[in-house]
């Protein structure tokens, strides 16, 4: 057995081949497919994809439903040396062609029903899923490549090489694409895969969108590891446990609304332990305390990993099971290979001192695609680092208040800024009001995030009316129905405002503009 | 004994509140599949009408089949008061 070191993506795959063929990589519903599977399908996408022109570095938008094919599509990307752009099935067409726009995608792989939704000029080429879609003339069926005869084994490609761009948002503005070279990816796997002990007997429950770096992170730790990929859709607490059960999951990764959903089940769990389960995860916000309490008591067995991470990122922190009585507001210390400076007005500070969370280490992102200014904000010279050392080296600054105890333990004490975090989403509130204005009865609005012990934070917006076509203002009743039904069209359902509340004038800061924290304060239910 | 129809009357007034807004909701329109329902709200309706109806929803009945539409929430109620 030939195995090679792990610089990219497809490195991971072909040892995982090499090691075992016929191991199973993946379960999508009731099918199942091995490492073998994996690297045959994805050469054949791969030939394709060369065929139709895509070249090193260019980027691949993969909008689906999580399915055996999306993953495939990924593999298929990378070993043509493309960069793969998973989009949120969940996004609406109006975030679709933002994506593809800012990324400036030439050719997309589609569910047929996704495909339909979206204008045709937003790609040149498209593959989809399923039957043919009714617009995009010339697209191609994925099934017919991925079963066809003969593969192109790929181009070569390095590991400083583009991977995959992750769309998230900050505190203002639109979504930022965050880039990962192939080094990133890999040396996340391979960190994570580390503390979480990943072996080929593992079974991992995925149920996170690949668009997210932590939903990613299970796929790439599984073939890694050799391990299996089990794909879950449905989070309903039935459906929800019989795939834990069914599939014989050992890993589970989640964020805080997961654990809401799986709690409801806790009569089932008394009753019938899951006793396979080895360990689970949570990151993307932290876990109500009572909810932390009640999984310790049902999982006896189960080893409970409290991590924390930003995009720009991948990973910052992790908690060890041993360490979990100190409490969910703890996000453990640093992974491995990474260190975490807590600066304030550029120094070091000391226990119990809060400062802002500075990643130094292996999994710093490369920026956010094509914005200059935002990359300049967020990834900054490492602010200790020896003067002598010119070309220097970047950390990321997270915008995230912690505090490190005497022990070198962390704990999060929140932002401030007006980023908002809803169920491991970020969103800025200018993404929220556009949205709102986009029904053409929002006057002016203001978005922001209030505390919410399951998902973190929930939105709320504050929003004048526009003035009738007879010159009165709109009745509100149903204009308030007609606003949240319009952004329940257009954007996913993460993004529309829990509570909508209509005023005749939003409060102004003597420079005239829309006066943030004094509507937060009005409107908001506060901390708590 | 609750008839389905009512039922349905009580989750489509509960989803024009909570969720949908103004548009008129089909007995049929898949709400979970659509996207439209999610996770966390679906624990929300399973609350009102455990709480409505004096049901008690099992842990393994709370799944995409029986909350896929309108009509499949109202005839598990139905079928739970029978």
């Amino acid at each position: 057995m030939r195995l090679r070191p792990e610089f990219t993506f497809t490195d991971l795959l072909v040892n995982a081949t090499e090691r075992d063929p016929s191991a199973v990589a993946v379960v999508d519903g009731a099918s199942r497919y091995t490492f073998g599977d994996l690297s045959d399908q994805s050469a054949a996408l791969c030939r394709r994809l060369i065929e139709l022109g895509v070249g090193k570095g260019e980027r691949v938008g993969i909008y689906m439903e999580k399915s055996w094919e999306g993953i495939v599509a990924m593999l298929a990307a990378t070993r043509a040396g493309a960069a793969f752009v998973n989009i949120n099935p969940l996004l609406k067409p109006a975030q679709v062609s933002y994506i593809a726009g800012d990324s400036g995608m030439r050719c997309l792989i589609a569910d047929s029903t996704k495909l339909d939704t979206l204008d045709g000029g937003i790609a040149q080429h498209a593959l989809y899923k399923g039957p043919p879609p009714r617009s995009w003339a010339g697209a191609t069926d994925i099934a017919e490549v991925l079963t066809g005869e003969g593969g192109h084994p790929g181009r070569p490609s390095l590991e400083t090489d583009l991977a995959t761009i992750l769309y998230t948002s900050g505190s203002t503005g639109r979504p930022k694409g965050v880039a990962f070279s192939q080094h990133n990816l890999v040396v996340g796997a391979q960190i994570v895969g580390h503390y979480l002990e990943n072996t080929a007997d593992d079974r991992i429950l995925s149920v996170l969108p690949f668009s997210f770096d932590y939903g990613l992170n299970q796929l790439t730790t599984a073939i890694r590891a050799g391990a299996t990929l089990i794909i879950q859709h449905s989070r309903l607490p039935g459906d929800l446990l019989r795939g834990l059960r069914s599939s014989g999951a050992t890993g589970l990764a989640g964020v805080p609304p997961l654990w809401s959903l799986l709690l409801r089940s806790s009569r089932t769990l008394a009753d019938e332990p899951l006793t396979g389960l080895r360990y689970v995860t949570n990151s993307g916000g932290r876990i109500p305390q009572a909810n932390l309490d009640q999984l310790r008591q049902l999982l006896p067995g189960t080893r409970i990993f409290l991590m924390y991470g930003l995009t720009e990122a991948f990973r910052s922190t992790y908690l060890p099971p041993e360490e979990i009585g100190r409490g969910s507001e703890c996000i453990g210390r640093p992974i491995p290979n990474t260190e975490i400076l807590v600066i304030r007005d550029g120094r070091e500070c000391g226990p119990g001192e809060v400062g802002e969370l500075v990643h130094r280490g292996p999994t710093v992102a490369q920026g956010y695609w094509g914005d200059e200014e935002a990359t300049q904000r967020a990834y900054r010279p490492h602010p200790l680092a020896m003067p002598e050392l010119l070309n220097g080296e970047r950390v990321v600054y997270s915008g995230d208040l912690v505090r490190r105890d005497d022990e070198g333990y962390l704990y999060f004490v929140g932002r401030d800024d007006a980023m908002i975090k809803s169920g491991g989403y970020r969103m800025s509130p200018e993404e929220i009001e556009e949205i709102l204005m986009g029904s053409e009865l929002v006057r002016e609005a203001c978005a922001f995030g209030e505390p919410d012990a399951e998902v973190g934070q929930h939105i709320v917006a504050v929003i004048t009316l526009r003035e009738g076509p007879d010159g009165s203002e709109g009745p509100d009743g149903s204009a308030v129905e007609a606003i949240r039904d319009h952004a329940m069209r257009n954007a996913p359902p993460y993004m529309v405002p829990a509570r909508l509340h209509v005023v005749d004038e939003l409060p102004r800061t003597p420079s005239g503009k829309i006066d943030r924290k004094s509507i937060t304060a009005t409107y908001g239910a506060g901390e708590g | 004994m609750v008839d389905a129809g009512e039922a349905a009357e009580v989750i489509r007034e509960w989803l024009r509140k909570n969720v949908t807004g103004d548009r008129h909701m089909m007995d049929d329109h898949p709400l979970i599949e659509s996207g439209l329902l999610t996770s966390l709200q679906t624990v929300g309706l399973v609350v009102m009408l455990e709480e409505r109806f004096g049901i008690v929803i099992e842990d393994d009945e709370f799944d995409e089949d029986n909350f896929a539409s309108i009509a499949a929430i109202s005839s598990l109620v139905a079928s739970k008061t029978a």
